[in-house]
């Protein structure tokens, strides 16, 4: 592992124009990523994570968001590309995966062609040699036949197999850096477990880093080195999965503890986390988490806790006033 | 495909059917006696019992369908009352004249409608959708035969770019393109307006899926995500209407065809209405059944090119 990060982010936050105004849909957001290493990025629905992968790809359109802060990927500052420039990084240096397989593939293209395709925008080959490429990557993520099913539609293809059609098109150009949104999600138990295994494996042989989404606290035992927990568009804590798992310390992650449904326990005693995640027309003031938190104090209604290590020693990192009295300087605005 | 085409064939049948009983219906229904009426006010009653009983009229109603059905499938329409030619000799020396407008006008929607359509769509909102969505509009409510005289005074009276009637007879290829193209222009005008509506409504509901952002995703330049990703799924519903829409241009091209003074199956089914010729009606009813269905049939085939998802099905 080197001591750079491949992927730095900084303060990156992403806003929306919405109803006139630039509201922000994310806030403060940073991580590192090493090499070889996967983050998972942990929340509910509307925590801004998919938003947040979508950002650092710039594949949000320019006229309804914009973004502020910084998004390093090996030295090169990311956050004010043009378009033009974004294309060189897309596929070939970050590739991204996405949750939907069943929609996520051109219904009138064939698989192969999808494959060859972004193969053929980053590098110059012949149509032979991308076909041959593509090939062999629909052979490396387990598609049986693949030369014969080179030629077939998405619609032919099961949804497990329509996931490993879009790893094998987000492998095509080796990309350093994978941003797996939700990509387990929408299968079944078993065709998860597989898609995960192919993930981790294909990360090992690689030397590919990873930003995994997802909702599951299993998922991300099973995949992640780090996680991040995210909350209305704020990392509230972030540590390694170990430190994580042994002591977690946000009232918000352990909430998502408390969430996870238990075989030992009657299905009365799931701790559901009352009320949701507030829109962003309606982030409260101080800590977002307050009005839903059982540990609320009063001075988490007035500003925001900074994310920041408890113990100075430890990278186990947490926005929360139980824990330290660091706020977030620029709380006002 | 061709076990498609077949099947679609088949299905045919009983439409083309359906339409022969309803045509048979409709001019037996009609009050007066074509014999009467062909023979004229002082004609002898027996003059016109033999009339009758040459046109087959003395027989019963079910027999008289069966033999339209058998002439039919002889390719035997009978003949024009009023000038004795056959209905299917009268109809072959205009329909190339017809379809060649048709195809025409088709090209001029298709050329003008589709990157309209997409460009609109792309451009959702500012200055260049709201002039062709307002273009559009007003493409669609211009009738026919408004614009086609528009057209006549302006590039063909004022400018005389373009003959004002189509000359007849022996004439040089390029002459007769050359009259063809304010026709083409009047009904392609309308073809083009619905199509762009289709496209621009077809484009956008297609930019916002999902595999769009797969391919924006891998780095797909955006030119290239529009031409090769999102305007190969979006001209699919474009297809199906034009498909649909490719019978009102055959029935459009009457008003057209008696603007510019072209021969064609309109003006032909004009005059017969006018002189009451009602073999020639019939007939030319169940030519204009015909066409729309095998433009239909057209339609699913380019439909199964144009969509893999209904080849295998």
């Amino acid at each position: 592992m080197t001591d750079a990060p491949v992927l730095a982010v900084r303060g990156l936050s992403t806003q929306f124009r919405i109803g006139g105004a630039w509201r922000a849909a994310t806030r403060n957001i940073a991580f590192d990523l090493y090499e070889n290493q996967t983050i998972a990025l942990v929340g509910e629905s509307g925590c801004g994570k998919s938003i947040t992968c979508q950002t650092i790809l710039g594949l949000l359109p320019a006229a309804v968001a914009r973004t502020e802060g910084s998004i390093v990927y090996q030295g090169r500052e990311l956050v004010g590309l043009s378009d033009a420039e974004m294309e060189t990084v897309r596929g070939k240096e970050i590739a991204m995966i996405f949750q939907e397989p069943m929609t996520a593939l051109n219904p009138v293209m064939t698989v192969g062609e999808q494959i060859a395709e972004a193969i053929r925008v980053h590098r110059r080959c012949t149509k032979a040699e991308a076909k041959a490429e593509a090939i062999a990557f629909m052979d490396r993520v387990r598609i049986p036949a693949a030369a014969q099913r080179y030629n077939d539609y998405p619609h032919q293809f099961s949804g497990g197999m329509r996931q490993r059609i879009v790893i094998a098109m987000a492998m095509a150009c080796k990309p350093k850096v994978l941003l797996a949104d939700e990509p387990t999600t929408a299968l079944d138990v078993t065709i998860q477990a597989q898609i995960l295994a192919e993930l981790r494996d294909l990360c090992a042989n690689f030397n590919m880093s990873m930003v995994f989404i997802t909702h599951s606290l299993g998922v991300v035992a099973a995949i992640a080195d780090r996680v991040a927990v995210m909350y209305a568009g704020e990392i509230v804590e972030l540590a390694s999965v170990e430190e994580l798992f042994a002591a977690p310390q946000h009232p918000y992650t352990r909430a998502l503890f408390q969430a996870i449904p238990r075989v030992d326990e009657t299905a009365e005693n799931l701790q559901a986390i009352p009320g949701q995640v507030p829109p962003i027309t309606a982030f409260p003031e101080g800590c977002r988490f307050a009005p839903r938190c059982p540990m609320r104090m009063e001075k988490c209604a007035g500003r925001p806790p900074r994310l920041a290590a408890a113990d100075p020693a430890s990278p186990h990192a947490v926005a929360c006033f139980l824990h330290h009295d660091l706020a977030l300087e620029e709380a006002a605005e | 495909m061709a076990r498609y085409a077949l099947l679609k064939l088949l299905y045919a049948v009983p439409t083309l059917f359906a339409v022969l009983l309803l045509v048979f219906v409709l001019t037996r229904v009609i009050p007066g006696d074509p014999a009467q009426l062909i023979l004229g006010d002082q004609a002898t009653p027996e003059a016109i019992a033999a009339l009758r009983t040459q046109l087959g009229l003395d027989k019963s109603i079910p027999l008289q369908f069966l033999d339209f059905l058998v002439g039919v499938l002889h390719g035997d329409f009978g003949s024009s009352i009023v000038t004795g030619q056959s209905v299917v000799s009268l109809a072959a020396a205009v329909l190339p004249s017809t379809l060649e407008l048709t195809v025409a006008s088709l090209v001029v929607g298709v050329v003008f409608g589709v990157p309209l359509g997409a460009w609109s769509a792309m451009r959702r909102n500012r200055l260049p959708d709201i002039a062709v969505r307002i273009g559009s509009l007003i493409g669609l409510s211009l009738p026919a035969f408004v614009f086609g005289i528009l057209l006549l005074v302006v590039f063909a009276v004022q400018l005389g770019w373009f003959p004002v009637i189509a000359p007849s007879g022996d004439v040089s290829v390029f002459e007769d393109l050359r009259a063809l193209v304010l026709p083409a222009v009047t009904l392609g005008i309308l073809m083009a307006a619905y199509i762009t509506r289709v496209t621009r409504s077809s484009m956008l509901q297609v930019l916002g899926e999902d595999f769009i952002r797969t391919a924006r995703a891998k780095g797909v330049p955006w030119w290239r995500v529009v031409r090769r990703h999102a305007l190969r799924n979006a001209i699919i519903p474009v297809v199906t209407v034009v498909g649909l829409y490719l019978g009102v241009l055959i029935g459009n091209s009457v008003l057209t065809e008696m603007v510019f003074n072209r021969p064609g199956l309109g003006k032909l089914i004009v005059g017969a209405l006018a002189q009451r010729d009602y073999p020639v009606l019939q007939g030319l009813m169940v030519l204009y059944t015909l066409l729309i269905i095998l433009a239909n049939l057209i339609t699913d085939l380019a439909y199964g090119v144009f969509n893999p998802r209904v080849r295998f099905a």
